[in-house]
């Protein structure tokens, strides 16, 4: 099912193929350019990932209680939770995480994450580019990257799914986007619901919006017309862009069977878990396979429900153990593992880059609330396919996981990475004048 | 399904297990069928209803009430804006606790008197703070819950005007998932002073603290049997969430569920014979209801 703006209308019904063509055809599609996957080469010989699926932690995850447990910390600061086994020798996660336990050898965990910034906002834009927000002007974010390098293809470069741009009580983060660049890198928002539902955001501006009005020329652009006339003029290019961008999509077949989740498998779709964050990886696959260069899949304020309004995801200041236990926990080890699993099975793990993170992690000594708060210190990524060499560890935090004894990756070598595997060269990213200086992060490759 | 199936398929279940006793255990009923998350199912109104928390929006959970006679659910507070969770009732169904959301990261407790249609409400702190996991006892007259407090996370209790407070745990370690028994001398929890999380049990005013159940992995909200002889509690001891009763002294240890996914949030029917749980199948989560073992 694709919610448009304010309706829900399952695709091929209610209206035919032949008026979404018709309708398209009288837009100015940048869709219509075919995106080439760049023979760039890099340090690592050409493109090892065709598409990128950023699994955005947003809230940032407690390292000790997911993949770098201390269980010879004292109680203190180890929390109450069991270590299992995983399939890398010598290495355990908590009992929270058995399926990704399982499946350990299929991804590289790196342990020594450390990042600079300590609130959501700005850590979020500095995990997401690279470089901090202050004093400006904000990169790009790595997905704008890839995707001004990899070109407009029949769906948009760089999507991110999810319930808009995260953000904390105070504002978004700064660095969701094209940044310096302007708008135009910006991604393309989507959501999508437990039960599957793809929901395109930029339309929701156009009120009445209904399957007969988008058959009929006239009434569109009569309704179109309206929603102009309730925008400022500020408002009015950027959001002609967006919404040509978001009808565009809707105007091409291979991007409506992209985002049509229904057409999966009951057992697939289980599989990933009845959750809006199980769903939207689902949806991420479908983008991979319509060659979709970068996917950003937020974890946002569904599993939470706790605070109204807000987008904590894994901001677990109070009970944190519970809310790992009872939500996170399971619902993540579902749906990653399900991902991984069937990027494999469909033979698109080798050529797809998955990298999980939040924005830091969280403290390691338990706060006065018996939960834990911010941790830019010390945290946790996870990578793989793409050309990462799976079922390993790098790098080591110390033994209360408040610092790394290894050399620290710092933001930027994550962005690097990711570019690097996308096929953006050094050189490339110089004259793009993108992650100016940055390293790979060699040891996972 | 349409409402009046599920209401037979119900109907039918709950007399087929009520004759066939406890001898041999049916399949788990399935009570909902969409599947949306869901927590804290307990029984009301003489084991007609049973009110649970459901994840009704992506942004709010209610407490639905489900009416077993003919399917239908409904929610508990019709005009609740913010989300509600964990409901708790008196044996008379009189007194409802449940947890509130009050904004930011912020939870209070609220009881609910509603024969004198009088709300008292426990306040958090300033900051992240909030109450969890209430529990009634009309024999005691005091809600249980769970807060942060000095050194982790204590159990604490009030009467049912919400004032008195008294705490009930102290030093190291969380404890969690209050349960009263049916006489309101006992409270069982859940514990990880000594680890991970165990069962304990400890007088109502927080003596005589003694262990009933502890394995490696997870040991959680232990549910009284109405009798109270028997708790049933969620262990993860096998390496995912399942269902297991233990006798009140803590031997007999019986498991309840057995499947590869989660079984959770355990509580009574008023007969003693079964129990509602949340269970996942195929990623949904729906209420079943479940036979009990003999021990």
């Amino acid at each position: 099912m694709l919610k448009i703006g304010s309706f829900n209308a399952r695709l091929c019904q209610g209206m035919s193929r032949r008026a979404f063509l018709q309708l398209g055809a009288g837009l100015p599609l940048t869709s219509a350019v075919a995106r080439h996957v760049a023979a760039d080469e890099t340090a690592y010989g050409s493109v090892r990932a065709k598409s990128v699926i950023l699994v955005w932690l947003w809230g940032a995850p407690s390292h000790l209680d997911t993949f770098d447990p201390k269980p010879k910390a004292p109680s203190t600061h180890h929390g109450p939770f069991s270590t299992i086994a995983t399939r890398t020798p010598g290495v355990h996660f908590t009992e929270l995480l058995p399926r990704l336990a399982a499946r350990s050898d299929r991804f590289t965990l790196v342990r020594s994450n450390r990042t600079t910034a300590p609130g959501h906002p700005d850590a979020g834009t500095v995990a997401l580019t690279g470089a901090p927000e202050a004093p400006g002007p904000v990169w790009p974010n790595f997905g704008s990257i890839v995707a001004r390098h990899r070109g407009h293809g029949a769906l948009p470069p760089f999507v991110s799914i999810g319930r808009g741009i995260p953000r904390d009580v105070v504002r978004p983060i700064v660095g969701y986007g094209g940044g310096q660049w302007g708008k135009a890198y910006d991604p393309f928002l989507l959501s999508c619901s437990e039960l599957g539902q793809v929901d395109i955001p930029e339309l929701e501006l156009i009120e009445g919006l209904s399957p007969d009005r988008l058959a009929n020329r006239g009434l569109l652009l009569a309704t179109l017309d309206e929603t102009r006339k309730r925008l400022d003029d500020s408002r009015v290019l950027d959001w002609n862009q967006r919404y040509q961008a978001a009808y565009a999509l809707l105007a091409s077949p291979e991007a409506r069977r992209a985002l049509d989740v229904s057409q999966e498998s009951e057992q697939t779709r289980s599989a990933y878990g009845q959750t809006s964050f199980g769903q939207s990886c689902l949806l991420a696959r479908r983008l991979v396979e319509a060659h979709v260069p970068y996917i950003q899949v937020n974890w946002s304020q569904y599993v939470e429900a706790m605070t109204p309004n807000c987008d904590f995801g894994w901001d677990t200041h109070i009970y944190n153990f519970e809310l790992l236990a009872d939500r996170h926990g399971p619902i993540f080890d579902r749906a990653f593992s399900t991902l991984l699993d069937d990027l494999s099975q469909r033979g698109l793990l080798e050529s797809t880059l998955v990298v999980a993170m939040g924005e830091f992690g969280r403290t390691p000594k338990i706060n006065g609330q018996a939960a834990r708060d911010h941790w830019p210190n010390c945290y946790f990524s996870l990578w793989a396919g793409g050309g990462v060499q799976p079922g390993r560890t790098i790098g080591e935090s110390d033994r209360l996981g408040e610092e790394p004894v290894t050399a620290p990756i710092s933001p930027a070598m994550v962005g690097t990475t990711i570019c690097e595997l996308a096929g953006l060269s050094s050189q490339t990213r110089a004259e793009m004048r993108a992650l100016p200086g940055g390293q790979v992060i060699h040891e996972l490759l | 399904m349409s409402c009046c199936s599920v209401a037979r398929f119900i109907c039918s279940a709950l007399a087929g297990l009520t004759f066939a006793g406890a001898l041999v255990a049916a399949e788990p009923t399935r009570l909902t069928f969409d599947g949306r998350l869901k927590m804290d199912p307990v029984f009301v109104n003489q084991g007609q209803d049973i009110v649970f928390t459901v994840l009704e929006t992506p942004t709010q959970t209610v407490l639905n009430r489900l009416h077993l006679e003919d399917g239908r659910e409904e929610r508990l507070h019709p005009k609740a804006t913010t989300a509600e969770f964990e409901a708790a009732f008196s044996t008379d169904d009189r007194y409802c606790a449940y947890v509130q959301s009050r904004g930011n990261l912020t939870l209070r407790l609220v009881i609910h008197d509603t024969r004198e249609g009088k709300e008292s409400a426990l306040e958090p702190g300033g900051g992240f703070s909030g109450m969890r996991h209430p529990s009634i006892s009309l024999a005691s007259r005091r809600v249980a819950f769970s807060i942060p407090g000095a050194g982790g996370q204590q159990i604490v209790s009030v009467d049912l005007q919400a004032e008195d407070r008294k705490p009930l745990t102290e030093g190291d370690g969380l404890n969690f998932w209050p349960s009263f028994s049916p006489d309101g001398r006992s409270i069982a929890f859940g514990s990880s002073r000594e680890g991970d999380f165990d069962i304990y049990v400890m007088n109502a005013d927080g003596s005589e603290l003694r262990r009933l159940a502890a394995s490696p992995g997870r040991d959680m909200r232990p549910s009284w049997s109405p009798d109270g002889r028997r708790l049933a509690f969620t262990s993860v001891r096998d390496g995912n969430p399942e269902i297991y009763v233990v006798n009140a002294d803590g031997t007999g240890l019986v498991r309840v569920t057995n499947h590869p996914e989660q079984d959770d949030y355990s509580a009574w029917r008023p007969d003693g014979r079964q129990l509602v749980i949340v269970s996942e199948r195929s990623g949904k989560f729906d209420l079943y209801l479940t036979d009990v073992p003999s021990s």
